[in-house]
């Protein structure tokens, strides 16, 4: 039972927890597009995530690699848009355009020269870990550079890095190597190579939901510090 | 199975460990951002010490010298004035004629009197002294130590006089004029000598006297006593400067140092 709500249902609930994260921030802040996107994105990932689980839940064999790949996208995207958003230099906008720019490329390649059963896409997902870290570092980089006098726990955006930060860190190995896992599993199908696939989706979800509680911990304290003063 | 089994354990192991790293630069940023905020507020704290610092040595620097202008009134300009009513009061209209020397003494007296005032606020306006750089202020206050014919002072100064910060000049002359006030007040000396020395990084600086000496230590360890000290020091150290307190056989000598001198 709980190995079942940590492979297929921890997902989704992470997401919502980073939409709750997202909405209390919101309710004391001024609303502006860089959230407001970021918003929207945790919103459909919530209910896409929502959709694969009960997908999985309903019909365990049914190919939900479909939505996952709709997922990336939609992360590169606004993920991308949102750090283009709140990092100030000119050469790092450039660089997460660069960077989405690359990983649309190759999503519309993988599309058209697909070949065969659809399995994990390790490289797409590698690429956006990549990219993700590369934007959060060049975060941590103006953060340390631009000192304010105002706490870095006050910072919402540091709260929201630091849990893309170790999420995407944290699940870059097991991305790397699901497709190849996946391949392996494949050629034999045996139930136990099953469980030991899902039991590392289930890690994934662990760090997903390590994530997500960080973005609310960090949303919390903002607001609650912000009710202070 | 287990080779997936092995495969799957090690990838475990590597995610940890990558979490571990993504921990770590959290945390590293945490601190290091913690402490250059404690920079930022360490360096506000000192800018507003060092401006408080600066608005008290010139309020100190006013009454030093509104306490002289005083002084100078009373025990000259207004002795020399009461003469000359005196003499005033002594002429006869009637006998003008045998009254024209103690005229000629009185208008003497008066013109005395409006070159003391001339001097007076020539000499006594620390802050155009000042303009005039910090040895020169330093040689006016000795010189008005000489007056008092007390003292004997004694300024030597050697090196190339270097313009200083006009602020840390403020701040150095108050301290220089605490340490006279010092001598003056309590080592009953009867020398007192002012040592200059500009060097190519920095200046040094000695108020030294011939009195009665003091044991630093014990001085600086009565809270109540040492307190004029203490606050010589911390003046002397917010200008980026060092002051070390020598005994001397006899009397005290108080040294400061300046690394940077350039304004």
């Amino acid at each position: 039972m709980l190995f079942a709500f940590f492979t297929k249902l921890l997902q989704p609930v992470a997401f919502l927890l980073y939409l709750i994260g997202f909405f209390i921030y919101r309710r004391r802040q001024q609303q502006s597009n860089d959230t407001q996107a970021l918003f929207v994105y945790f919103i459909l990932a919530t209910i896409l995530h929502f959709v694969i689980g009960i997908c999985i839940i309903v019909n365990n064999k049914i190919d939900n690699i479909w939505l996952y790949e709709i997922s990336a996208l939609l992360t590169a995207t606004f993920i991308g848009y949102y750090f283009c958003r709140i990092l100030p230099g000119k050469y790092q906008k450039r660089t997460v355009i660069i960077c989405v720019t690359v990983y649309l490329l190759y999503a519309c390649f993988r599309q058209f020269t697909l070949e065969g059963q659809r399995v994990f896409d390790s490289i797409g997902y590698a690429l956006l870990s990549a990219s993700v870290a590369a934007y959060v570092f060049m975060y941590f980089q103006q953060l340390l550079k631009n000192v304010t006098e105002v706490s870095i726990l006050q910072d919402f955006n540091f709260w929201l890095s630091s849990s893309f930060l170790l999420y995407f860190v944290g699940s870059f190995i097991i991305f790397v190597n699901y497709h190849n896992l996946t391949n392996k599993y494949l050629k034999r199908k045996t139930p136990e190579d099953m469980e030991l696939l899902m039991a590392l989706w289930g890690l994934h979800n662990v760090l997903l939901f390590l994530g997500a509680l960080v973005l609310l911990t960090g949303s919390l304290w903002v607001s609650y510090r912000r009710k202070l003063t | 199975m287990g080779q997936l089994s092995q495969e799957v354990n090690l990838i475990v192991i590597a995610s940890f460990f990558f979490l571990l790293i993504a921990v770590g630069i959290i945390s590293l940023v945490m601190v290091y951002r913690r402490k250059q905020v404690e920079y930022i507020h360490e360096q506000s704290r000192m800018k507003a010490a060092f401006e408080k610092e600066l608005l008290e040595a010139q309020l100190e620097v006013q009454e030093q010298t509104m306490k002289h202008i005083a002084q100078e009134i009373h025990d000259n300009i207004g002795g020399t004035l009461s003469l000359a009513k005196l003499n005033l009061n002594t002429i006869s209209p009637e006998k003008l004629s045998s009254s024209t020397s103690k005229l000629a003494n009185t208008k003497e007296l008066v013109t005395k009197a409006i070159s003391d005032l001339r001097t007076l606020s020539k000499t006594l306006h620390k802050e155009a002294v000042l303009s005039a750089g910090l040895t020169r202020a330093i040689e006016m206050e000795l010189k008005l130590i000489d007056k008092a014919a007390v003292f004997q002072t004694f300024l030597t100064v050697t090196g190339e006089t270097q313009p200083l910060d006009p602020q840390k000049e403020l701040i150095l002359f108050r301290t220089v004029q605490e340490a006279l006030n010092n001598a003056i007040k309590h080592a009953d000396a009867t020398e007192i000598h002012v040592k200059m020395d500009f060097g190519p990084t920095g200046l040094w600086l000695a108020i030294g006297d011939n009195g009665k000496g003091f044991r630093v230590a014990e001085i600086e360890a009565d809270p109540e006593r040492g307190s004029g000290l203490r606050n010589m020091k911390n003046r002397t150290k917010l200008i980026g400067g060092k002051l070390t307190i020598a005994e001397r056989q006899p009397g005290t000598e108080i040294q400061i140092s300046l690394p940077i001198i350039a304004s």
